[in-house]
């Protein structure tokens, strides 16, 4: 991404928004922490639940949230552009915001594999029944990305 | 106020306050801490009120084990954060506020559980569901505006 493309970002309506609303950014940043809430809480739901420490709750139960933390992804989404359109000079060249994008990505590569290596033979599983150890290791990886991409996000303002 | 003056200058307090890295480790730790007390809770009431379908609300008994976890996290880190600045923090209306909310909520989410092992999903269990979930949400919104008073 060059510099025009940067300023292009500053100069739209949401980065003028940002920027020139003082409610603006504590308003997105309280969106910010309800759509990780439950981002991470249908995470940790399906997650402890396919690694086998939470072996009481049922499987195809757990599985049912996935739209929900898609929706808990989606205002992050959304209100992380909102940030980046605020002050994209300042996110664009940080260390700590690269390395949030980069757990990102490699989150939803986990979760794509999830899907389609996991999910149909997990639907089948009985109450109680553990997961297959694939299933557990795209599971912990799940819950280590976004820890990390929790911590890389609390850092953005410590790593500048 | 002499009280908060000594907490603040405890070798924890100086530490927390002084050590730029240790501060932001505690909010690194707080985030953390959140995200699992939170996120289970959340998915909790909002499955008891409705906005969400998902597991039977009972079932989440499973997933409280890592919410305690995340709380205990959140006790310790948030009482090193406190410590730090507590000439300051205990006269912010919001801190109090937070306090306040999540102390209710947890209360009311204990009463939403013993409602439901008792009574099942009748109207008071979803009231007291949807009163944790209004509380913690408020207690999200005066947690984070504590860095803008």
């Amino acid at each position: 991404m060059n510099q025009d493309t940067l300023a292009w970002f500053s100069d739209t309506w949401l980065g003028v928004f940002m920027r020139d609303t003082y409610w603006a950014w504590p308003f997105m940043e309280n969106f910010h922490f309800f759509g990780l809430s439950v981002l991470f809480g249908g995470l940790v739901a399906i997650d402890l639940r396919v690694v086998g420490i939470a072996p009481s709750v049922p499987m195809k139960a757990a599985l049912s949230l996935i739209p929900y933390v898609m929706v808990g992804f989606a205002i992050n989404l959304i209100t992380g552009i909102f940030f980046f359109a605020g002050d994209p000079f300042r996110y664009f060249y940080n260390i700590a915001f690269q390395w949030k994008m980069a757990l990102i990505v490699l989150a939803g590569i986990n979760a794509l594999w999830f899907w389609f290596g996991e999910h149909a033979k997990l639907s089948k599983l009985a109450d109680g029944e553990q997961a297959d150890f694939p299933a557990k290791v795209i599971a912990t990886l799940s819950l280590a990305i976004w820890m990390g991409v929790i911590i890389l996000g609390r850092l953005i303002p410590y790593l500048e | 106020m002499d009280l908060l003056l000594w907490i603040e200058e405890t070798s924890i307090g100086v530490h927390v306050r002084e050590d730029a890295w240790t501060f932001a480790i505690m909010l690194c730790l707080h985030s953390l801490g959140m995200a699992f007390s939170l996120g289970v809770v959340m998915i909790t009431t909002m499955r008891s009120v409705g906005v969400l379908k998902g597991i039977p609300v009972l079932a989440h008994a499973g997933l409280f084990p890592a919410a305690w976890t995340g709380f205990i996290i959140n006790l310790i880190s948030g009482i090193a954060l406190y410590v730090s600045h507590a000439t300051e923090y205990t006269f912010q209306v919001v801190f109090i506020l937070k306090l306040s909310l999540l102390a209710i909520g947890g209360i009311f989410m204990k009463l939403m559980m013993n409602n439901y092992r008792a009574n099942g999903a009748e109207a008071t269990s979803k009231l007291f569901g949807g009163l944790t979930l209004a509380c913690w949400i408020g207690a999200i919104i005066t947690g984070r505006l504590m860095a803008y008073s």
